[in-house]
């Protein structure tokens, strides 16, 4: 009965998008605000912008479909899909992580941390610093002793 | 428009470096202080640790050939990789050592000294036990002596249980205790049953540390399934799967958290069952058997240390000399190879984690003064 109901989605720069209620329950935040009456139409999504928003709506809606079919054939194909959906660069990486803990849907943002996580495994503390722009607040001496303390790691 | 990755916050931060193994976490402590800070914290070292049980990509298994100790991450071992030597902080004086036990990440091991450590491999910290003599012994009465490693959830603290027995009329048990937290041995009441297997160590699973035991030391004597419960500090039983035979030579093991029993039978090959849900007699399945022309008789045995392949498969110890994947679909079994194994061989699984073995000192001083401060304002 309710699986054809459509509800539409406002990105913060204004952008309309109208979506099955089913895929857009897809965020728990979504969900909650729907379930608690005050959504309102359209439902604004406030620190998303239409770009990122497209994004996430697309993968609600893959995973959506996915959850339908019964083919266990379809597990592989969606861990495929997940894999190039993913391929993206890293400042929309990084958006859709926030964009996945704001809206709470917790397999988008296990799929694009693990993605970093593994982006950076390999990497350099240089490197790592490069990616999350972060600046290094160690002295030379102290980075020089925290290396120390784990030296094998970097061998 | 996209804000800079830098203004991630800690929360979002800690989601990422929760997936990361702990060889790359080590490297990350030099990135920043704040992530420095994330690593070092026990909230970190907790969600990571939790984490690490839903994977089987942060496995290694450890092997003990006399006084060498050789190690393998498990999805190496599945690919063939090679062991390496691991270098261990206990003098070994050319003679055995013996793990202990292992769990969430921290190995015991100990020398033919009888010197105790507590070490993690993953991040190479280690922690001498103090010395704790043995009172129960006797001149020329033989003993047998076990341990048990475990961790218990109430106090958040890491135990080792240490089983010491005379065999000659009159039995006599020593049961002792060391916190890892308070740094201190202590004797427990004597232990009602008797150990079956002078060499077996105890296997930790949900709370509880588990042996073969039995109320009578003489032969053909049932045998018990004994667990010690850290939270009554005693000891019960354990229901055995119905219906079979408990005369049979037993052993203990655990696989992905569940407590796993392999009976030798006459003949029938070795059975090996898995309780699913802890405590519950009707949740005990066997899950496969080995044919008897595959292992030796008597006390050959099979210990199933990991699953593979998503469960699909197992990673089976046979018989202390061979290392064998058994397929639950297929049911069939394929030798591992591995370079470099020693041909006989103890074998112990063991996660790779943060977990710290020294991190209690201030803890249990903080909790000191609180519980001082609480009962001076009582007494006023």
């Amino acid at each position: 009965m309710a699986t054809s109901r459509k509800v539409t989605l406002l990105s913060s720069d204004g952008e309309s998008f109208e979506v099955e209620q089913s895929v857009a329950v897809e965020s728990i935040t979504i969900k909650d605000s729907i379930e608690e009456g005050s959504a309102g139409n359209p439902i604004p999504v406030p620190k998303v912008n239409s770009k990122i928003l497209a994004k996430v709506i697309e993968y609600c809606k893959k995973h959506v479909e996915s959850a339908k079919a019964e083919d266990r054939v379809d597990d592989e194909d969606l861990v495929a899909w997940d894999a190039d959906f993913v391929k993206v660069d890293q400042a929309t990486l990084f958006d859709l992580i926030r964009a996945a803990n704001f809206l709470n849907i917790k397999s988008l943002l296990d799929l694009t941390c693990q993605t970093v996580a593994d982006m950076i495994k390999g990497k350099t503390p240089e490197e790592k610093r490069k990616t999350f722009t972060i600046r290094n607040d160690f002295t030379p001496e102290e980075e020089e002793e925290v290396r120390r303390e784990n030296q094998w790691a970097f061998e | 428009m996209a804000e800079l990755a830098g203004d991630l916050p800690g929360e979002l931060v800690t989601e990422i470096l929760d997936r990361l193994p702990v060889e790359s976490l080590l490297r990350c402590r030099s990135v920043s202080k704040r992530w420095r800070g994330i690593i070092d914290s026990r909230d970190f070292v907790r969600s990571h640790l939790a984490r690490s049980f839903e994977s089987t990509a942060n496995l290694t298994l450890f092997f003990r050939h006399s006084s060498s100790l050789y190690c393998i991450d498990l999805t190496s071992l599945l690919r063939h990789g090679g062991v390496a030597e691991m270098n261990y902080p206990l003098m070994c004086y050319s003679d055995q050592i013996r793990v202990l036990g292992s769990c969430n990440g921290l190995l015991c091991i100990s020398n033919a000294a009888d010197d105790v450590v507590v070490w993690n491999p993953a991040t190479r910290k280690h922690k001498f036990l103090p010395y704790s003599a043995v009172e129960v012994r006797r001149s020329s009465v033989f003993s047998v002596c076990v341990y048990g490693f475990g961790y218990d959830e109430r106090r958040d603290d890491y135990v080792l249980l240490r089983l010491v027995q005379l065999v000659t009329e009159p039995i006599e048990s020593e049961v002792s205790i060391y916190s890892l937290k308070d740094n201190a041995w202590r004797r427990l009441k004597d232990m009602p049953y008797s150990l079956v297997y002078p060499r077996k160590m105890g296997v930790f699973v949900c709370g509880h540390l588990h042996w073969i035991m039995t109320r009578e030391l003489v032969s053909d004597s049932a045998n018990l399934l004994v667990a010690f419960d850290f939270r009554i500090e005693d000891f019960k039983v354990v229901d055995q799967p119905e219906g079979i035979d408990n005369k049979l030579d037993m052993d203990l093991s655990v696989l992905g958290g569940c407590l796993c029993l392999s009976i030798n039978g006459n003949h029938m090959g070795v059975h090996v069952w898995i309780m699913k849900e802890y405590g519950l007699r009707d949740s005990w399945t066997k899950l496969f058997s080995i044919p008897q022309s595959e292992v030796a008789r008597p006390l050959g045995f099979v210990r199933p240390l990991a699953y593979a392949s998503n469960g699909r498969q197992v990673l089976v110890r046979q018989d202390s000399k061979n290392l064998i994947l058994y397929d639950l679909e297929t049911k069939g079994m394929e030798r591992v190879d591995i370079n470099g194994m020693p041909n006989s061989f103890e074998a112990e699984i063991c996660l790779r984690t943060l977990v710290s073995v020294d991190d209690y000192g201030g803890y249990t001083k903080k909790k000191q003064q609180e519980a001082e401060e609480i009962e001076n304002r009582t007494k006023r």
